[in-house]
């Protein structure tokens, strides 16, 4: 309990260093009662994007989604190839409804529940035998991706893989588009990851 | 003294706690415990009530994990309980029901959570009783079922959170009476909608020959036609030819409506792409708002997905840049439509904005083509959820738990994903949708104020008019199939309409819609005049295809019987994952428009053969044609369609007025619209 008194002055420190780059738009007035939640567009760069995709950034969407004691911002950096525009999103705790599950605890519950490490059970709580390839299905893990923030993990996906990277009360997830090879996706949000880590360091 | 008392309270709870734990990780015991008075007894319709004694009960699981299907000694009692019908379940219940009542109660000193299960002869779980919760004092849970199957039931006493052994009584009674008499449908008012159903052929075998069966493509499943559940299904608008795709086949179905009525002729068009899949998804991007007939098929397999489109109804395929490459945890959907203004510069000129929408670990997400599906953009969080209890809720307003339904795109650009079950402002969980008006840009989530999220949930679907009017139709936490109209992409709704009524119906599954002129839209649902547990093995319940007409913006509705002499399914229809007997429907059907406003409903049909008249046979407990999933068609021949210009032209064959003799063959029966009653309609 300690520690999380202790850690919660420094999330809201977090984002409100986050809300100091942030463009104003979602700041809902100037009194401070009810400030704004991040801008996730902040997290990068549009020379950082170009660089690593090779487009400019034609436009950057930003968009929050209050979700009780979380945060999920997001930002689209659009660049005029769709399938080489960045998708990035920032969930955190609310420092102003601390009481709510944290980012951490979702990220706990979504990557090391045991419904994810080991056969699930139905909603009736009645241990139902899958079908071999759902058992295949669910066996295929996300991917551990070492030396990113404190955990980091490679979601595949056909067309929009994702890679989720948790730092403190916070998690990061960054999706680029199809256009090339998984592999080269992988180190594209990689490098991404590494930038928008930097930019929350710059911050803190 | 509080303090100690509250330390022991707390030991006392974790000791049990571990006990609990130790039985379920080792070897569980063969025979469960009895300490009750009696341990046995028999109940029929005229014996009057019972009642026993359970023994001591004591620690507890608090989360539901089953232990009532162990029951070991300790934390679990069991009193087996003959039920005796007049005669056997399967011919009782047709004209009578019943109904066993269980008063469960005990008495405890510390916070304690008891709870009543009954196991039926088939090994379905009933229970825990109602109300779910911790008491000090005296406590009581209340379970009834409905219509009980005859034989040994098993019911057991179980610790949910007990800190000191505690005994309950039982006290049980079995009441029958006549079943009540759904209400009368509606005759069939001249001009109402009606259906021709086309089941897919078998496979060619020896020397057949097309047209009385298919011919399986290379490597397709062995009469995979009869694996087709969740099927997808649409129409190419320049040629009229209908596809329908489950397991790795696409069936192209051609119908001759040179003849009366229409005849079909099945191929398998299966993507060189497709393998065994998951999750097969099929789209065809057709003429409704300007697209041009690209079939695309998605199929997630045992370690990559493939996505695969043709442009000349599957005589080829071409993979998309996504095929091939690792698939982490998936439900996809795709779908597709305009550009919401302003449109952006495609580098193929395709004219539509093609969307994936998937699940992954914490959202769900949709990604945007703008070269006709061969490569797609970032995938873009649509809501977060969050995995409790095995289940993925939704975890905050505006987030959504489950799986969701298919994304569908209006007129206006504005794209679509709808969900069963998403928090409103006031964390109340309602059927919704993801609603993007950036081209998928970003997202929102808008919810139904007076729909209620139903659990284990089933898909609902959503429709948009010619003028962006969307209809969602959804199965309500009372099992009801229900249908919103929204103007104004989801801000405010309609009060919600039920379809189901005219029938009578209880229990839908499988919510599906489609729409044509602003006003007009087609709701199909799988619904039973059964009310209880549709999850239950022993559910008794008959299926029916059921589609429901609107041609004034959901005002009114005209509801038939799509499949009114042949069952879809008898018994239960499961739809929470696994391989339980009853989930050979698997998880939702489809229903598309032709270009004449002519409707089609893609399902599998799980009751064929012997099934259709043998009211003994049931999906839990088969045989084989009870537990089908045959790839059918259900598709519109008579009143009217989804498009006002093509009424009275019987979509576009004028058969109708042959049949009629020029007389009016359409109506809308719901809305007082008659067709003239000396015109026939060719069913």
């Amino acid at each position: 309990m300690r520690q999380t008194l202790t850690i919660l002055p420094c999330i809201g420190l977090v984002f409100a260093s986050v809300l100091g780059e942030a463009a104003p738009q979602n700041v809902k007035n100037a009194t401070g009662v009810t400030k704004g939640p991040a801008d996730a567009c902040a997290l990068l760069t549009p020379a950082e994007i170009e660089a690593i995709q090779g487009e400019r950034v034609e436009e950057t969407k930003s968009t929050v989604q209050p979700s009780g004691g979380l945060f999920a911002a997001q930002c689209l950096f659009r660049t005029p190839t769709v399938s080489k525009s960045v998708s990035l999103s920032l969930t955190a705790s609310d420092p102003l409804r601390p009481a709510a599950l944290t980012a951490r605890e979702l990220w706990q519950k979504q990557f090391h529940s045991p419904e994810v490490e080991s056969d699930k059970e139905s909603a009736a709580g009645k241990y139902v035998k899958k079908l071999d390839f759902e058992r295949e299905r669910e066996s295929r893990k996300p991917r551990p991706i070492p030396g990113l923030g404190e955990e980091a993990y490679w979601v595949a996906s056909p067309v929009a893989s994702a890679l989720y990277v948790l730092k403190r009360e916070m998690f990061l997830r960054i999706s680029v588009g199809s256009a090339g090879q998984e592999s080269a996706r992988m180190e594209k949000s990689k490098a991404l990851a590494r930038a928008a880590l930097k930019h929350l360091r710059l911050v803190e | 003294m509080r303090g100690i008392r509250f330390c022991l309270w707390i030991s006392f709870v974790v000791l049990l706690f571990a006990s609990a734990a130790v039985l379920l990780v080792t070897d569980p015991p063969r025979a469960w415990a009895q300490l009750g008075t009696p341990p046995s007894s028999t109940i029929s319709s005229s014996s009057g009530p019972l009642a026993w004694d359970f023994g001591p009960v004591g620690g507890g699981t608090v989360i539901n994990v089953g232990i009532q299907d162990i029951c070991p000694p300790g934390l679990c009692d069991d009193h087996d309980l003959t039920v005796v019908l007049p005669a056997p379940a399967a011919t009782f219940y047709q004209t009578m029901t019943a109904k066993l009542t269980f008063q469960y109660t005990w008495t405890s000193t510390l916070p304690t959570d008891l709870d009543i299960f009954a196991i039926s002869p088939s090994g379905a779980d009933h229970g825990p009783g109602s109300p779910d919760n911790t008491s000090t004092g005296p406590g009581q849970e209340n379970l009834t079922v409905t219509d009980p199957i005859d034989g040994l039931w098993h019911i057991r006493s179980v610790a949910s959170l007990a800190p000191m052994p505690t005994a309950a009584h039982v006290a049980v009674t079995l009441m029958i009476a006549p079943r009540p008499t759904a209400p009368m449908p509606p005759p069939a008012a001249p001009g109402a909608p009606t259906f021709i159903n086309y089941p897919a052929p078998d496979d060619c075998t020896g020397t057949q020959q097309p047209p009385s069966c298919i011919q399986p493509s290379t490597g397709s499943t062995t009469a995979g036609e009869h694996g087709a559940g969740e099927p997808s299904i649409g129409v190419d608008w320049n040629t009229g030819k209908a596809f329908i795709e489950a397991g790795n086949h696409t069936l192209r179905v051609t119908f001759d409506d040179s003849v009366n009525p229409a005849t079909a002729f099945w191929e398998d068009q299966r993507s060189l792409f497709a393998r065994v899949s998951l999750d097969p998804i099929m789209f065809v991007d057709d003429g409704h708002f300007g697209g041009p007939n690209r079939l695309f098929s998605s199929q997630l397999i045992l370690v990559t997905s493939e996505l695969s489109f043709s442009d000349d109804d599957g005589n080829t395929w071409l993979p998309t840049q996504g095929s091939g490459q690792p698939a982490g945890v998936d439900h996809q959907t795709v779908g597709g439509g305009p550009y919401a203004f302003p449109a952006p510069l495609t580098p193929t000129g395709y004219p539509h904005g093609i969307y994936y929408c998937s699940q992954d670990i914490v959202t769900a997400f949709c990604s945007r083509s703008d070269d006709g599906g061969t490569t797609f953009g970032p995938g873009v969080p649509i809501y977060t959820f969050a995995h409790v209890n095995g289940a993925d809720v939704p975890i905050a307003p505006g987030t959504c738990g489950g799986l969701h339904g298919h994304v569908r795109v209006s007129p206006d650009g504005t794209v679509y994903v709808p969900n069963e079950n998403c928090f409103d402002a006031n964390s109340v969980s309602r059927p919704g949708v993801a609603v993007s008006t950036d081209s998928g840009l970003s997202w929102v989530v808008r919810t139904v104020p007076d729909g209620k999220s139903i659990s284990p949930g089933t898909d609902p679907s959503v429709a948009e008019g010619a003028n962006n009017t969307i209809y969602l139709g959804y199965v309500n936490s009372d099992g009801h199939a229900k249908i919103a109209v929204s103007g104004d992409r989801g801000l405010h709704w309609s009060k919600s309409k039920d379809a189901g009524t005219p029938f009578g119906v209880q229990n839908a599954e499988f919510a599906e819609v489609i729409a044509g002129d602003d006003e007009r839209a087609a709701f199909a649902f799988l619904g039973t005049q059964t009310s209880g547990d549709t999850q239950s093995a022993d559910f008794q319940g008959v299926w029916h295809l059921y589609a429901a007409f609107t041609y004034n913006s959901g005002l009114t509705w005209t509801t038939v019987d799509a499949t009114p002499t042949d069952p879809v399914q008898r018994g239960c229809v499961w739809n929470q994952g696994g391989s339980n007997p009853c989930r050979n429907l698997l998880d939702f059907n489809d229903i598309t428009v032709d270009k004449f406003g002519r409707v089609l409903v893609g399902y599998a049909d799980g009751c064929t053969r012997s099934c259709v008249t043998d009211p003994t046979q049931n999906a839990s407990t088969g045989p084989a044609s009870a537990q089908d999933a045959l790839a059918t068609i259900a598709r519109q021949v008579g009143g009217r369609g989804l498009f006002k210009a093509f009424d009275g032209t019987q979509f576009g064959t004028q058969s109708g007025v042959i049949e009629g003799h020029g007389k009016l063959c359409f109506g809308d029966p719901a809305s007082g619209i008659q067709g003239d009653p000396g015109c026939k309609t060719n069913n």
